[in-house]
């Protein structure tokens, strides 16, 4: 598995003019930009031409690219900035929750990563799983980012910092404010 | 040394709930988490908030990782070939951008000086139709409908939002010596440029002293979209808002009011958050 100097080279040699050498990167990082973008926008088409428009863009950029941060960290700013974008062209709307109350009742007594549930149970789960990436996405876009990158992709603050331009403090308010947001939407299942 | 003395020393409930997600996630110095321990075994309430925060946590940790349909690699790839290989052709392309794009920003800044200087005086001119005009800007701790606009503190142009103040508002209005009809507009401008909210009167207003206001809660996230008819003496007809999702106190910097009559921009005040 390449670690982040092995990125680093590799970006080196696309700088160089090795073109192909871009394939290793793109490779070995487009599942977790999908998995972020996914998680911000809930749209899977969406997040296919989202994550090939980062890895365009970062090409087109390599050269500011900083090796003093991660590779992987660089891309998924550039991904969470481009899901902004689009998000602005579209006019944002809150998405309402399904507020049905007998999923509701039957929610807590699967564990999702338990192997041994029958169809019926995997549907439910499946359902709690929806039901958790609406509530995702019906946050404000700074608190839903913050949200996917610590709990999706298990970012420290520091890189959450980096990527969003902003200071930890501040990372960890919004992250309190996101909590809040969700105490309040998740209430019939906590 | 002393920020820690003070968390140890003065954990209430609410620095308590503050500090549970760092506590949850092992992100504490160990003497502020076996208070956050005590604490929990006293208090039902920052209990349940510390089991409710732990769950989220959980269930979102928890979702699967989604795997995409196979081959963006190669759509990547394919449209890269598209580019333009040859390095020297990128780099003229290169310096030719940055000099466009220099000269293009002191154009901008050129612009801006000059737009800044041209609304100083543009500003305080016409405001037609009505014979006199006055607009403030107020902020204020409290909801300024609850409690009426003319008390509090008003804010000169560019002032800052001091610590205290949840609401603030634009009042403006004038004297008309004819009934006539009207459309008001006001902008709520964010320091990135965009938009963020607009308010819009259209009707007929009749003779006399008339004054409008547009406020905005500093701390609302909500996305606003309402329209409403009104039939008073002074005012008929329909006001129609709209706010983006997000909070005033989230998009620090400079921000922009904009008053604009029968489509004409009037004047502006700025605010900094």
């Amino acid at each position: 598995m390449m670690g982040d100097n092995k990125d680093w080279s590799v970006v080196k040699r696309c700088l160089n003019g090795d073109r192909q050498a871009y394939a290793l990167l793109v490779e070995k990082y487009n599942k977790p930009v999908f998995n972020i973008v996914y998680r911000l926008t809930g749209n899977i088409e969406e997040s296919r031409e989202i994550t090939q428009e980062t890895f365009l863009k970062a090409y087109k950029s390599l050269n500011q690219a900083r090796p003093e941060f991660k590779f992987s960290n660089w891309l998924f700013k550039i991904a969470t900035n481009i899901c902004w974008d689009q998000l602005k062209k579209k006019k944002i709307v809150e998405i309402p929750l399904n507020n049905s109350t007998s999923f509701a009742d039957n929610i807590m007594n699967y564990d999702i990563s338990d192997n041994s549930l029958n169809p019926e149970e995997e549907l439910i789960v499946k359902e709690q799983q929806e039901y958790i990436q609406k509530t995702i996405e019906s946050l404000p876009f700074i608190y839903r980012r913050i949200i996917v990158l610590r709990y999706i992709q298990n970012l420290t603050y520091k890189e959450i910092a980096d990527i969003s331009k902003m200071p930890m403090g501040r990372v960890k308010v919004q992250l309190y404010r996101a909590h809040k947001i969700l105490n309040d939407k998740l209430a019939d299942i906590l | 040394m002393k920020n820690n003395q003070k968390e140890v020393t003065a954990m209430n409930c609410r620095r308590v709930c503050q500090l549970l997600i760092e506590y949850i996630e092992n992100d504490l110095p160990l003497e502020i988490s076996a208070k956050i321990d005590d604490h929990l075994r006293e208090c039902k309430s920052c209990s349940r908030e510390f089991t409710r925060i732990q769950k989220t946590i959980n269930l979102i940790r928890k979702l699967p990782s989604i795997t995409p349909a196979p081959g963006i690699t190669q759509e990547v790839m394919a449209k890269l070939e598209e580019e333009p290989t040859d390095k020297r052709f990128i780099d003229k392309f290169t310096f030719f951008s940055k000099r466009l794009v220099v000269a293009g920003v002191t154009l901008a800044l050129i612009f801006c000086v000059l737009y800044g200087t041209m609304t100083l005086f543009v500003r305080r001119s016409s405001f037609s139709p009505f014979q006199t005009w006055v607009a403030t800007v107020q902020a204020v701790p409290f909801d300024l409908k609850e409690t009426g606009w003319w008390i509090s503190r008003k804010l000169p142009a560019d002032e800052r939002l001091a610590y205290k103040d949840k609401y603030v508002g634009v009042v403006f209005g004038g004297i008309l010596d004819h009934p006539t009809e009207v459309d008001f507009l006001v902008k709520w401008i964010r320091p990135d440029g965009e938009i963020f909210k607009e308010t819009v009167w259209k009707g007929r207003v009749s003779t006399g002293l008339c004054s409008f206001m547009s406020d905005l809660a500093i701390d609302d996230y909500k996305l606003r979209d309402e329209k409403k008819e009104v039939t008073e003496a002074a005012f008929t007809g329909e006001i129609v808002s709209w706010k983006q999702e997000g909070r005033m106190i989230d998009f620090r910097g400079s921000w922009r009011l904009e008053i604009y009559i029968n489509k004409k921009y009037q004047m502006a005040f700025q605010i900094e958050v």
